[in-house]
């Protein structure tokens, strides 16, 4: 771990990522000190420029558009973390079970995980949410959902590999349970590339969930997404350019700097795994 | 060692590569001179790791730069300086003047071209020919290696042919410019013991019809006592005696050597005791300023361990590189 | 080769079922249908047992499903709940819009990808190859709707641009249809080139490093040809497969696109019919979207085994 941490560091593009990743999972923790206003109170001083009193300006409802981009963080953070969560643990558990016992269960594990993977994820998100209704529990799950097939097939791959190998067919053979053989041998030979893919997912998620909110099936209004905000900005953008400005710069920020950090991290713990995507 | 006449095709002097690391860099070739007279084969012998096939590829303009560099030396073929030479030009030698052979057989060719097609190639390069004559010679040439039923061979792609097989290829590429040199970088190694002994006839004898000469590289003591005229044998990095074949098994100068000619006697010989050289080989980079051998010869002396001897030329034209025969010489 | 097409082709029938019948039972789910959306709050219950009959909708759901899918097997995919009109040929007139936006923006990423992942490989470690992988980390890290909408503000800010609010048909004038797609094309050809580039270059530099390319230089051959005739063709096969998965997402990546250049594709319909629960029209066009990918998918492995002599099909 210690020295996880200090490859990681040593590393230029880790280095930057890390900075970006902790810079917006603090802004998402600490936004009601950062926030200046109230990101909901609609002001009297609408499309105000950036400047004083309101540091990126305000939007169409004079809303300050800096506290919402603050309190957006949390939304983006909030959701890519545990829909990531949902997927990777879904996806760890199925491919444990796909690859470890291989046959009818590995068959019917991985055919469904074809026609998930089918669908281009967005298109998918999107089919989920309109049945679960728009909301943020459900944009989550179905974000969560969409993430599975990545890591049922990055793990499989992994314990086909790891069980191929002779040592396990020989704890197999003195008769070791199945439950042990996955959890003290199996498991820990998975978890580099699993760690890798967690990491390399968190971007996706918050892809997803922008273009969900962008597209109004996300976070629903007044609440502040970063999406959202950006769909917002467009009746008022030449007018306003900072509406649509800022939201664009967290976006790309937020998803460059998780980005960086998963290219780090798998270059540290996996220099051979290519992303599955 | 003689010096530079027109019986000779390649002439190297001095030769002396490094490898860039992290902390400096170290020396994988010192200071190794040799000379291949025209139609001669010449065995560079060593172990894994020795130098011998990073001095190959130094000759060929194929030393992958970085992390490898020539240092300092001269490597004259036919009269012309190649170390010097700029990249276009080493690219007119390669494959017209010097041909190459590789260890890996398997791994040697473009999987998506046909073999035909790879053949070709080499003479699209050097030769004006159009692609059906080239083609036409090509086939040709795997006729001369000894491969049945050129024509539809030519067709197929590298994956359909065996180990065997694709090293005559490889061979029949290497030999379709006519060049004056050949370099095999242990053409045997990969194969089935079977196979060997085909290949070295098949090489030595296109090598002897055609009035080429041949650099060849191996591990295998047996392999240069059946080809060679004259061998050079390496050491860690150290060009540490060479002489005619069959000086080199009668009279050893280096103890080096003779280690070499014990454990391979050894093998040979009836009921008896295996020998091997005491120790193992340091990595490069871990050399001490004295002669690279010292720690494991038995016949070392003091000056061994602190100096490195110089490269000794008898009167016979065999040279050394140790203390206790340059004193004798 | 022949009989291997057919198989898969063959095969396509049970995952088309599986995606038919996933689709349905998922819409058919929810609380609250179309009928509940177009008659408001105020229902009147007689009126929607009518509405509710007319759709076919007062049957269980496995009848509405064997209805809907023996009319998809004659090729009538239905009407659509909201316009009236039939699905089948919206959905093809749709599908020529996304179709044309994705290759057009395939040979963006093209145009953009493989000279700079070549140029990034060759000069590897040099400030050329720093720049060009920011670039493609830029452009993986950015939402396409995010760099459609700069460049939307950029074009009517900076030169008083806007590009057009009706799309023009190739065959009615080439020249607007390339004014239609121009932008949507370049903004999706720069997302997708990212990761297209990154793929080129680590393809590129793994098999520079590989045996054969030694021996291609034995030959003494120049370099352009080292890398371009025996590297790259290398490569060709994960770059292929990037592509393939790209046009699939590109599909549905569409979607933002089509709706920031209001453009009429396939993505924009059934964002409206998901968003208006018009079943006819998300069942059509899901249906559609799995049928293009599984023919994507196809063409990929036929790809392969054009590029690639040891991959052979029987």
């Amino acid at each position: 771990m210690k020295r996880f941490f200090a490859a990681l560091l040593r590393d230029k593009t880790g280095r930057l990522g890390l900075a970006g990743v902790l810079a917006v999972v603090l802004t998402a923790l600490l936004a009601p000190l950062i926030a200046t206003h109230d990101p909901l109170a609609m002001t009297e001083s609408l499309r105000q420029a950036p400047g004083r009193g309101f540091l990126l300006g305000t939007d169409e409802f004079g809303r300050d558009v800096f506290s919402r981009l603050v309190y957006g963080a949390r939304v983006s953070v909030y959701v890519g973390l545990v829909a990531t969560g949902i997927g990777a643990l879904c996806g760890l558990a199925l491919g444990l079970a796909a690859g470890y016992y291989g046959g009818a269960v590995d068959n019917a594990i991985m055919r469904l995980m074809d026609v998930l993977f089918a669908f281009p994820s967005i298109l998918l998100a999107l089919a989920i949410v309109a049945v679960l209704g728009p909301d943020l529990g459900n944009t989550i799950v179905a974000i969560g959902i969409v993430r599975i097939p990545v890591f049922t097939r990055t793990v499989r791959a992994e314990v086909l590999s790891v069980k191929s190998q002779e040592y396990i067919a020989s704890v197999r053979s003195v008769g070791v349970r199945d439950s042990r053989v996955l959890f003290r041998h199996v498991l820990p030979n998975v978890m580099a590339p699993f760690i890798v893919q967690t990491t390399l997912s968190l971007s996706s998620a918050i892809l997803v969930e922008a273009s969900l909110s962008f597209l109004g099936l996300g976070i629903q209004p007044p609440n502040p997404s970063w999406g959202s905000m950006l769909s917002e900005s467009r009746r008022v953008m030449e007018l306003a350019p900072w509406t649509a400005i800022a939201p664009t710069v967290a976006i790309v920020l937020a998803i460059l700097s998780f980005n960086l950090l998963g290219d780090a991290v798998r270059d540290i713990l996996d220099p051979k795994l290519k992303s599955v995507e | 060692m003689s010096g530079t006449n027109d019986t000779n095709v390649l002439s190297v002097r001095g030769l002396s590569i490094r490898l860039a690391t992290r902390d400096g860099g170290a020396s994988v070739v010192d200071d190794a001179s040799f000379d291949v007279g025209r139609g001669e084969v010449f065995g560079i012998v060593g172990e894994s790791g020795c130098g011998k096939s990073v001095t190959a590829y130094a000759i060929a303009g194929l030393l992958p730069t970085p992390p490898l560099r020539v240092e300092a030396g001269s490597v004259r073929l036919g009269g012309r300086e190649l170390l010097s030479a700029s990249p276009a030009e080493m690219r007119s030698v390669r494959g017209r003047d010097i041909g190459m052979i590789f260890q890996e057989p398997m791994t040697a060719l473009d999987p998506l071209y046909t073999i035909g097609e790879q053949i070709a190639e080499s003479l699209e390069f050097h030769s004006s020919l159009d692609k059906r004559a080239a083609m036409e010679k090509a086939i040709a040439m795997l006729g001369r290696v000894g491969i049945p039923e050129p024509r539809r061979i030519a067709a197929e792609y590298p994956h359909r042919l065996s180990g065997g097989m694709l090293q005559r290829v490889v061979i029949a590429m290497a030999m379709i410019n006519e060049p004056a040199l050949l370099i095999a970088d242990e053409p045997t190694t990969a194969l089935d013991v079977t196979i060997q002994a085909q290949i070295l006839a098949l090489m030595n004898d296109l090598v002897g019809a055609n009035g080429m000469s041949m650099i060849l590289i191996t591990h295998d003591l047996g392999v240069v006592a059946e080809t060679c005229d004259r061998v050079a044998v390496f050491y860690g990095g150290h060009l540490v005696e060479s002489a005619p074949v069959g000086r080199i098994f009668a009279e050893p100068l280096h103890p080096y050597t003779d280690g070499l000619r014990r454990s391979v006697e050894s093998i040979g010989g009836s009921g008896g005791k295996l020998y091997a050289i005491p120790g193992s080989v340091p990595s490069a980079g871990r050399f001490g300023p004295g002669c690279r051998f010292h720690d494991r010869c038995a016949a070392r002396v003091a000056r061994c361990g602190i100096e490195a001897p110089p490269t000794t030329v008898l009167p016979d034209g065999r040279t050394v590189r140790c203390w206790l025969r340059g004193e004798e010489a | 080769m022949r009989t291997y097409i057919v198989r898969r082709v063959l095969l396509f029938i049970p995952v088309l079922f599986g995606i038919s019948l996933a689709v349905f039972a998922l819409l058919h789910m929810i609380p609250g249908d179309a009928v509940d959306l177009m008659m408001g709050v105020e229902a009147n219950p007689e009126l929607r047992a009518q509405l509710l009959r007319q759709y076919g909708m007062d049957y269980p759901w496995y009848v509405q499903y064997w209805n809907w899918i023996s009319g998809v097997l004659r090729g009538d995919f239905g009407v659509s709940m909201r316009t009236g009109l039939p699905v089948l040929p919206e959905i093809l007139s749709r599908f020529k819009v996304t179709l044309m936006l994705t290759l057009y923006s395939a040979v963006v990423s093209w145009l953009i990808a493989i000279p700079l992942g070549i140029l990034a490989a060759i000069k590897r470690n040099t400030w050329i190859d720093g720049a060009s992988r920011f670039l493609a980390l830029l452009g993986v890290s950015i939402p396409n709707f995010a760099l459609g909408t700069m460049v939307l503000l950029v074009l009517s800010l900076v030169f008083c641009y806007y590009p057009p609010l009706d799309y023009t048909p190739f065959l009615a004038s080439p020249l607007g249809n390339l004014e239609s797609l121009i932008w949507p094309s370049l903004v999706l050809g720069a997302i997708m080139a990212g990761s297209v580039m990154r793929m080129t270059r680590s393809a590129l530099l793994e098999n520079l490093q590989q045996d054969y390319v030694r021996t291609v230089r034995a030959k003494g051959a120049p370099e352009r040809v080292v890398v371009l005739r025996h590297a790259l063709k290398n490569s060709l096969l994960p770059i292929v497969t990037i592509v393939g998965m790209q046009i699939g997402s590109l599909l549905g990546g569409t979607v933002v696109t089509e709706q920031i250049f209001s453009l009429p594709g396939l993505g924009l319909y059934t964002l409206t019919g998901i968003t208006q629960r018009d079943y006819p029209v998300v069942q059509g066009s899901i249906l559609f979207f799995a049928f293009i990918f599984v023919v994507i998918n196809l063409i990929v492995d036929i790809l392969y085994s054009r590029i690639d002599p040891r991959i052979s099909y029987r």
